[in-house]
C-alpha cells in the first residue's frame, strides 16, 4: 500500500514539505484525537438529530422570509385565527405570526451564536490566564468572577444592556455584549480549573523541560487539552445565551419593538392569551425556544461524553 | 544516529584544567540542596508549616555514570529529580553543573542548559500530549533550539524513532495508538532529540510490565554506552536500581543516608535503613531465606520529621542520641567512596547484619 505522502507529511512550517522530506513513509491511516471525538459523537443518535433539527430551524428562520411577501400590518385583521394564508395567525396589528415567529428566530440565534462567542472568547483568556499564571492575577480574576457571580443576573444584564444602547450601540449588539458580559464568569471557572490542572501535567513539565516558551506552552499544550471543555461550554452558552435573551424581551427590556424575536412574540402571545384565552399566540415562540434550547443541550451533552479523556485515553 | 544540528547556542562549557593525577572533576556538584514545601493554612493564620521535601542533599555525580536514587514513595527522590534541572525551584543550595551554578542563572538564561539536560517521566500516558503526533512531540525541543525547518526536523525526529526502536512512519500517528512501552520510548526519544549530556530518569519503567521493563532498561543502556550519557536513576526497584547503576544512593524522609557503589551497597549496607529495604529484596530462590530487618511503624510526616536522626523513630538500633543528634553523612570504614549517616554504621551490630543480608 503506499499513499499520498503530501497528506502524511503536513507539518506547520511549508507546503512544500513532502517533496523535501527524507523520510520513506510507509503508509498508516493516521488517526487524529477528533477523528475519535466524531466516532464518538456519531454514535449518540439523539445528538444528530438535535443537530439536524437545529439545521431546519436555522435553514427555515433564515431563507423561509426571503420567499414571503412583505410583512405589512393589516389593521383590519388583527387577532385572526389560524388560516392558510396565516398558519400561526395574526398578532393585535394584523402582522402574520408565522413570518415574525421566523424573523424572530433570526435575532434569536444570533444573539445566542454571538453572545456565546462573547462569552467564550472572555472565559477562555481569563480562565487560561489565571489558571496558568496564578498568583495575584488568578486573585484578581476570581475577585472579579465572585463579584459578578454576587448579582443577580437579570438585573446586570438589564442594567449592562442600557447602558450599552445608550451609549450609541444598537440594541441588538447592546444585547449580545451584555449577555457575553454576565455569563463568562460561570465558563471562566471550569475553564480556569481544566487549565490548574493541565498545567501539572507532566507533559507541559517536559515541554518546560524542552525550553519550550510560556506562550507556546499556553497555545500548544494548554488549549488544546481545553478545547473540548470549551466547545461543550460554548454550546450551553448558547442555551444561556437564547433564555436570557428571551426572558429580557418577555419583560419588554431586550431589543424591543418593532424588532421580533421569540421573546418578545411570547410576550405578545402572552397578553393575547389573557386578553381572549388563547393559549396558541404564545405556543409557537415558546415551542421553538423548547426546542431549540433542547436541541443545544442535548449536543452539549454528546459533546461533553465525546470529549471524555477517560474513555479512550488508556 | 546522524548528527542533529547542535543547538546554537549551547553553554560554552567552562572546563576548569584538570590537575594531573587528580580524578576529573564531577560534571555535576549537588551542594546542600533543600526544597520545602509551604503548606496552606488557613487564611488567617496561614500557618507556616512548610514540607520539607528535601532537606540538605549532597553529592557529585560523574561524567558518564548512573547514578540511582532509592527510597520508598514521599521520600522526596522525584522532587529532587525535579529540582536539579530546575523544572521546581529549589529553596537553598547550590546546583553546579560543569562549573556554573544552574541556581544564579536567570530562568530565561537556563535555556542552553535545557538541551542539555533532560528528564524521562515515570507515567507513559501523564507525559505525552494527547493533542499532538508523535512527530510533533519529539520535535518540539528542535523547534525551540532553532530548528525551524520542518523536513529537517522530521528527518532528525525519524532517526531518532529508529533509534529507540520504534518505526519511522510512527511519525504521524498520536500517543493514544501506543502502548504503555512504546510511550515511553517515544518519551525516551524526545528527551534524547537534543543530544543531552545529563538526563534524569524518573521511574522510567515503574508504570510498565515486568517483560517491557527489561527492554527499557536495556535501551536506556545501550544509549548510555553509545551518547555517553549521564544517569540519574530514581526508582523504588532495588534490583532494577542494582542492575543499572555505578553508584546508588539511598533517600528517606528528604535525606539521602547513604551513598556508595552499586556493588558496596548491595554488599556491604551499613544504614540500618538501606539494611531493612534490602533485606526486603525477594531472593529468586525458593530454597533460601533472607534475614529480614522489620521496620516498626510508617514513615513520620515531612511536615514534622523527627528531630535528630529522621529515621530514629523506626530504627532497629536507635538510641538516646540518635534523637538527639543528626548524624553526619561521612565516610564508613574509612572508605570515602562509602558515605552513610548513622552513628552506628561502624558498629559490630550493624556489621554483622550486613553480613547476613549480603548472603
Amino acid at each position: 500500500m503506499s499513499v499520498d505522502t503530501a497528506a502524511v507529511v503536513q507539518q506547520p512550517g511549508g507546503p512544500e514539505v513532502a517533496s523535501a522530506s527524507a523520510v520513506d513513509f510507509e503508509t498508516t491511516k493516521e488517526v487524529g484525537y477528533y477523528s475519535l471525538v466524531w466516532r464518538r459523537f456519531r454514535s449518540r443518535k439523539v445528538a444528530l438529530v438535535a443537530i439536524a433539527v437545529i439545521v431546519i430551524i436555522a435553514a427555515s428562520c433564515f431563507l423561509v422570509p426571503l420567499f414571503l411577501p412583505p410583512n405589512v400590518p393589516d389593521a383590519s385583521n388583527p387577532y385572526a385565527g389560524l388560516s392558510a394564508q396565516h398558519p400561526f395567525g395574526t398578532d393585535e396589528i394584523g402582522r402574520d405570526l408565522f413570518t415574525r415567529n421566523l424573523l424572530g428566530g433570526q435575532i434569536s440565534l444570533e444573539v445566542g451564536l454571538f453572545a456565546m462567542l462573547v462569552t467564550i472568547i472572555i472565559a477562555t483568556a481569563l480562565g487560561a490566564l489565571s489558571g496558568f499564571v496564578t498568583g495575584i492575577v488568578d486573585g484578581v480574576v476570581t475577585l472579579l468572577t465572585n463579584a459578578l457571580l454576587g448579582i443577580p443576573g437579570i438585573v446586570l444584564l438589564i442594567l449592562v444592556s442600557k447602558i450599552l444602547v445608550s451609549s450609541g450601540l444598537s440594541p441588538v449588539t447592546g444585547v449580545i455584549l451584555g449577555i457575553g458580559f454576565i455569563s463568562w464568569p460561570q465558563t471562566s471557572r471550569i475553564i480556569r480549573s481544566v487549565v490548574l490542572s493541565l498545567r501539572e501535567k507532566e507533559f507541559v513539565e517536559a515541554a518546560r523541560a524542552l525550553g519550550t516558551t510560556r506562550m507556546r506552552i499556553i497555545l500548544r499544550h494548554i488549549v488544546p487539552n481545553a478545547l473540548g471543555p470549551i466547545i461543550v461550554s460554548a454550546t450551553f452558552a448558547v442555551v444561556g445565551a437564547i433564555l436570557l435573551e428571551s426572558a429580557l424581551s418577555f419583560l419588554g427590556l431586550g431589543i424591543g419593538i418593532p424588532t421580533a424575536t421569540w421573546g418578545a412574540l411570547l410576550e405578545g402571545g402572552y397578553t393575547a392569551t389573557t386578553a381572549h384565552n388563547d393559549f396558541l399566540y404564545a405556543l409557537w415562540p415558546g415551542l421553538s425556544i423548547l426546542i431549540t434550547v433542547l436541541c443545544f443541550a442535548y449536543v452539549g451533552d454528546a459533546l461533553r461524553d465525546a470529549f471524555d479523556p477517560r474513555s479512550f485515553e488508556r | 544516529m546522524t548528527q542533529a544540528p547542535p543547538p546554537p547556542s549551547a553553554p560554552a562549557a567552562p572546563q576548569p584544567a584538570p590537575t594531573p593525577g587528580a580524578e576529573r572533576p564531577p560534571l555535576f556538584e549537588v551542594n546542600h540542596l533543600v526544597k520545602h514545601f509551604p503548606v496552606k493554612g488557613n487564611a488567617l493564620t496561614g500557618s507556616g508549616a512548610v514540607v520539607q521535601a528535601v532537606s540538605d542533599v549532597s553529592f557529585t555525580i560523574q561524567e558518564g555514570e548512573t547514578l540511582g536514587i532509592v527510597g520508598e514513595s514521599g521520600c522526596g527522590k522525584t522532587t529532587m529529580g525535579r529540582l536539579l534541572i530546575r523544572l521546581i525551584e529549589a529553596t537553598s543550595g547550590s546546583l553546579v553543573y560543569r562549573g556554573v551554578d544552574l541556581r544564579s542563572l536567570a530562568y530565561k538564561d537556563l535555556k542552553p542548559y535545557r538541551a542539555k539536560m533532560q528528564i524521562i517521566f515515570q507515567d507513559p500516558y501523564a507525559s505525552l500530549n494527547p493533542r499532538l503526533p508523535v512527530g510533533d512531540i519529539i520535535g518540539e525541543g528542535l523547534y525551540n533550539f532553532g530548528v525551524r525547518h520542518a523536513p529537517d526536523r522530521e528527518r532528525i525526529v525519524a532517526q531518532t524513532l529508529d533509534r529507540v526502536g520504534l518505526r519511522k512512519y510512527y511519525i504521524n500517528r498520536y500517543p493514544h495508538e501506543f502502548s504503555g512501552g512504546q510511550r515511553q520510548r517515544i518519551g525516551i526519544a524526545r528527551a534524547l532529540v537534543l543530544q543531552p549530556e545529563f538526563v534524569v530518569a524518573d521511574e522510567p519503567v515503574s508504570a510498565l510490565d515486568v517483560s517491557i521493563q527489561s527492554q527499557v532498561l536495556n535501551l536506556l543502556k545501550d544509549l548510555q554506552k553509545e551518547f555517553g550519557l549521564t544517569y540519574i536513576f530514581i526508582s523504588h526497584n532495588l534490583s532494577v536500581v542494582e542492575h543499572i547503576s555505578d553508584r546508588v544512593g539511598v533517600m528517606y524522609l528528604g535525606k539521602i543516608v547513604e551513598l556508595a557503589s552499586a556493588a558496596e551497597l548491595y554488599s556491604n549496607p551499613r544504614h540500618p535503613y538501606t539494611q531493612a529495604l534490602l533485606s526486603a529484596v525477594p531472593i529468586p530462590d525458593p530454597t533460601m531465606r533472607r534475614e529480614r530487618v522489620l521496620l516498626k511503624g510508617d514513615v513520620p510526616s515531612p511536615i514534622n520529621p523527627p528531630s535528630g536522626c529522621r529515621f530514629h523513630t523506626r530504627c532497629p538500633v536507635a538510641q538516646q542520641i540518635c534523637t538527639a543528634e543528626d548524624p553526619h553523612f561521612e565516610p564508613k570504614d574509612n572508605n570515602p567512596k562509602h558515605l552513610a549517616a548513622c552513628f552506628f554504621s561502624d558498629t559490630q551490630a550493624v556489621k554483622e547484619i550486613a553480613a547476613k543480608l549480603a548472603l
